[in-house]
């Protein structure tokens, strides 16, 4: 998607995030857990949620992520190549009129 | 009680197969778990197929309301990937997909500890098949740590089962506990096929390389067939909160930096698993019913996202990130079914997840798990961002990656929109899933509050993708290779042994070295003197021998003396 498309979504994406905020003034959101009178918890712990996930993992990446080679050695092909759809029975197929068995 | 126990069903077709005609085949693998589904829905409470074998009481089929809910999950689930797999005509596959649906329900209904572990290890050596069917050597491989791992759980079943024997005189599979060396033996055979964090990465390694087909299956059975196990024998055990809560967190990142989409679904299945093993552990009845709605509405979603991404693996070829985006415009019905899947498994309202995973999650408040509270509404966000949005936009939407497909056979589309029917059901009519929970528990789900805190967290999590997308800042999708526990076993243990087996070598050369050269010396020297020039091949005078005659005398005289 382009970042007019996300540009777009994102006017939407506030108005509702708006509305659910107002409403949560109103509603308790609360109902087991000792906090009441609290705002807006859940929305914070989605948006610093989703952030601190993205996060996370952007500073795990160079340690974590590896070339696809990596484990080559042990199995003589790249690890995550084997062709998925080698299965005689998997082939891919262009169209759904020549794959055997298609309904 | 039905002539023939449910499972053996399976067992009856899988054996009938290679007798038939190829184009019935597919027919029969369709019509055995709906035949079986409705043996099981038929079928009377109650311990039934009793029989004595080797000196132990086994019953196949014990029937109540936790084993009845399983039972007739797993039997849709294995009707819906029969549907799915309509278009192959391997045998092995077949076959393989057969028994295991077949052990798998035997693993369920089994009364006892023994019979429980013969359908263990025919899950494990059936389910094997569905990984080997793939016939490349990493298949291979994958395919033997997958067994060693699976075998090793059923061997730990049956010494903590004979232990247990020991010590009560009983194999009835009912709650057990950690109270002795048996059980804890069983809890961890338990653990490693539910895939326990630092035991999970068969699970990762094993569903990405399965035929696309087998893995559908495979995601429905295995694991939640340990969820059964554990919420039978350790329900209320307090260790599995901290285990669950670990387990529903740790994969969140792994899926978010893994560019295998099969990988991906595997680490959010792990995450689902850890609430299931938490409300086990709560051992409540709302956390137990909250577990066993999971695990049902956790087969489908999980199953119907492994569906959408295998069509487009069986389309295109490939399931990784990297190379794949805009398949909207051509699989649009595999795209809106991976929409209805993440939104399920992200616990959209009115759909199945919402309705089940916040059961476990209220379990957990009401009980005063604050932090497991919390800990599962941050997985709740990471199904969101890894599944829910993620897979999805990688797909369907994204950068036209150039890679062009038909939409999935029809087969495919129905088995797909079958399952997408069934969470859509489940979440705007979860009262037919709830009646059938085998607990006693108040719950609804459709209370103000839950509607707007859960919409409040994917609302924002999802003003956060865009954000991040449209200031460039999402981490961007690159061939590679993820690091996990796998790293231990696939990399370090066998540098280890080499290093060990290297040095070992070196020691030995260096003594061999050592040791000739000192053969070598001493023969020399042996040679030196007893050569026809050395001087004791020499002819002595006679004054000379007698001398030392006599000092060799005078020195055994001294050594009398004294």
């Amino acid at each position: 998607m382009s970042a007019e498309s996300f540009e777009r979504l994102l006017k939407p994406l506030l108005i509702t995030g708006a509305v659910l905020l107002v409403l949560d003034l109103f509603i308790d959101t609360y109902p087991y857990v000792p906090r009441h009178g609290v705002p807006w918890v859940y929305a914070f712990l989605g948006f610093s949620g989703f952030l601190a996930v993205m996060w996370c993992a952007q500073y795990l990446a160079p340690w974590l992520r590896k070339p696809e080679d990596y484990y080559a050695s042990d199995d003589d092909e790249p690890a995550g190549t084997a062709d998925v759809s080698a299965h005689p029975d998997e082939k891919t197929s262009s169209s759904e009129t020549d794959h055997r068995g298609a309904l | 009680m039905s002539v023939i126990a449910p499972q053996f069903i399976y067992l009856l077709a899988a054996l009938a197969l290679p007798l038939l005609p190829v184009r019935w085949r597919h027919g029969v693998v369709l019509a055995t778990p709906i035949l079986a589904l409705l043996l099981v829905i038929s079928h009377a409470p109650g311990v039934h197929y009793t029989i004595n074998a080797v000196g132990f009481e086994l019953s196949f089929v014990r029937m109540d309301e936790l084993a009845r809910v399983f039972a007739i999950i797993f039997s849709v689930a294995a009707a819906l990937a029969a549907l799915y797999a309509w278009h192959v005509r391997d045998l092995m596959h077949q076959i393989a997909a057969t028994v295991y649906s077949g052990a798998a329900l035997g693993g369920v209904l089994a009364a006892d500890l023994v019979s429980l572990f013969v359908w263990w290890e025919m899950t494990a050596l059936a389910s094997v098949f569905l990984i080997w069917a793939q016939r490349s050597t990493h298949a291979l491989a994958a395919g033997l740590r997958y067994l060693i791992v699976q075998v090793t759980s059923g061997v730990l079943l049956l010494a903590g089962l004979l232990l247990h024997f020991y010590d009560t005189g009983s194999t009835s599979f009912e709650h057990l506990g950690l109270v002795s060396t048996g059980t804890a033996l069983m809890f961890i055979g338990f653990g490693i096929k539910c895939a326990f964090p630092l035991v999970h990465n068969w699970l990762q390694e094993a569903y990405s390389t399965a035929t696309v087909t087998g893995t559908v299956l495979m995601s429905a059975l295995t694991t939640k067939l340990a969820i059964y196990a554990l919420a039978r024998g350790f329900a209320g055990t307090e260790l599995l909160i901290t285990i669950g809560a670990i387990m529903a967190v740790f994969p969140v990142l792994l899926a978010m930096l893994d560019n295998d989409l099969r990988r991906v679904l595997a680490y959010g299945m792990n995450s689902q698993l850890g609430f299931m093993v938490v409300g086990v552990g709560i051992g409540t009845d709302l956390s137990l019913n909250g577990t066993v709605a999971h695990a049902v509405c956790s087969i489908l979603y999980t199953g119907l996202l492994f569906m959408c991404v295998g069509a487009v693996v069986h389309r295109t070829g490939t399931a990784k990130a990297s190379e794949l985006g805009g398949l909207w415009r051509s699989m649009p019905i595999t795209a809106a079914c991976c929409v209805v899947g993440g939104a399920s498994i992200g616990a959209f309202p009115l759909l199945s997840g919402f309705v089940s995973k916040s059961m476990t999650v209220s379990a957990a408040a009401y009980e005063g798990h604050y932090l497991v509270w919390l800990l599962l509404l941050v997985a709740s966000i990471g199904a969101i961002a890894h599944t829910a949005i993620r897979v999805p936009f990688a797909i369907f939407a994204g950068e036209d990656s150039g890679v062009h497909a038909s939409e999935a056979p029809v087969h495919m589309r129905y088995a797909m929109l079958a399952a997408a029917g069934l969470c859509v059901l489940i979440g705007l009519l979860p009262a037919g899933l709830y009646a059938l929970l085998p607990y006693e528990a108040d719950y609804s789900p459709f209370s103000l509050a839950h509607l707007l805190t859960q919409l409040q967290m994917i609302v924002f999590a999802a003003i956060a993708y865009v954000l991040l997308q449209r200031r460039g800042r999402m981490l961007a999708d690159t061939p590679h290779t993820l690091l996990d526990t796998d790293v231990a076993y696939r990399r370090w243990a066998p540098r280890a042994l080499a290093h060990v087996v290297g040095t070992i070598a070196a020691l030995n050369a260096a003594v061999v070295q050592f040791g000739s050269a000192a053969v070598q010396q001493v023969y020399q020297g042996a040679a030196r003197i007893s050569s026809p020039d050395a001087p004791l091949a020499q002819a002595w005078r006679v004054g000379t021998m007698m001398l030392v005659v006599i000092i060799a005398m005078l020195l055994v005289l001294v050594v009398n003396l004294f």
